[in-house]
């Protein structure tokens, strides 16, 4: 797990560092620090809003599945000292049985909170990605076009 | 800058997945070897007392410190020990007449652990009074 990390990050640090020519740096630096924050900021608010809110459901998750997978190793590892100190055989069997079953909550809660990081680093290279070759906005996000007596403020989106 | 950026992002990452909690290890499987249970376990009332009696096989003897008995309160699936033997009977006295007492005993090894106890015996201990 770790290492697949190490090894996405360390790829994403080499292609990043040499292509950043392809988009604005400003807007790049926004979107490495949040995704979407540097596509909202170059007028593209659709992909922005859109990246934006699967960072902030994924890392909702991610820090829920995260809090729960501690609750269950702190549960297991009380289930294991109440277990290994047992003077009374049903004590014993008891604390066993809820012993694995922590153990079990804890597995499944390690797999969702992997891929729920897994997910949350690749949204977060999604959009530094598409700062880099996504293109950049064709226009500017806002417009005014002054007409008689008045003036117009056109915004445009684009996905 | 965006290099270091990049960077930062990485390590706060690594650092959230390496500074997570660890369980221990599973234990293999159950590593416990109880005294067995004693059998033909039997209360008889007495006169404010109760009589207890049960058998324990006597290859287990060797390895046998002491027999616990205990009050069984069925309302709350509850146990409270009475007193402990070396025996395999006990009597329990200074009971109330018309009251009906139940109990469980087990077996206690030499490493002071504790085996299954007994299935539930109840018994009416008699009155004093006539």
């Amino acid at each position: 797990m770790m290492r697949n990390v190490i090894i996405v990050v360390t790829a994403l640090l080499v292609v990043a560092s040499t292509s950043v020519d392809a988009a604005d740096t400003g807007d790049v630096i926004y979107s490495v620090l949040f995704p979407g924050w540097g596509q909202i900021r170059a007028g593209r608010y659709g992909r922005g809003a859109l990246l934006v809110s699967a960072e902030i459901i994924t890392l909702t998750g991610l820090m829920m599945a995260d809090i729960q997978y501690d609750r269950a190793v702190e549960q297991y590892d009380r289930a294991r000292a109440f277990y290994l100190n047992a003077r009374y055989i049903g004590d014993a069997h008891y604390y066993f049985d809820t012993m694995n079953e922590k153990w079990d909550d804890a597995e499944n809660l390690h797999t969702y909170r992997t891929i729920l990081l897994g997910t949350a680093i690749g949204v977060w290279a999604a959009g530094v990605a598409d700062m880099m070759w996504g293109g950049g906005g064709d226009g500017p996000p806002l417009s005014l076009d002054v007409s008689n007596g008045g003036f117009i403020v056109s915004k445009t989106f684009s996905f | 800058m965006i290099r270091a950026m990049i960077c930062v992002v990485a390590i706060a990452l690594v650092c959230f997945v390496s500074c997570g909690k660890d369980h221990e290890g599973l234990p293999t499987g159950f590593d416990y070897d109880p005294p067995p249970t004693p059998s033909d376990f039997q209360a008889t009332a007495g006169v404010e007392q109760a009589h207890l009696s049960w058998s324990y096989p006597a290859e287990s003897l060797p390895t046998l410190l002491e027999f616990r008995v205990y009050y069984y309160y069925s309302i709350y699936d509850m146990v409270e020990l009475v007193g402990t033997t070396t025996e395999t009977e006990f009597t329990d006295t200074q009971l109330i007449g018309n009251v009906e007492y139940c109990y469980r005993v087990s077996a206690v090894d030499t490493s002071d652990f504790e085996g299954w106890r007994t299935a539930v015996q109840c018994v009416t201990v008699l009155s004093g009074f006539r």
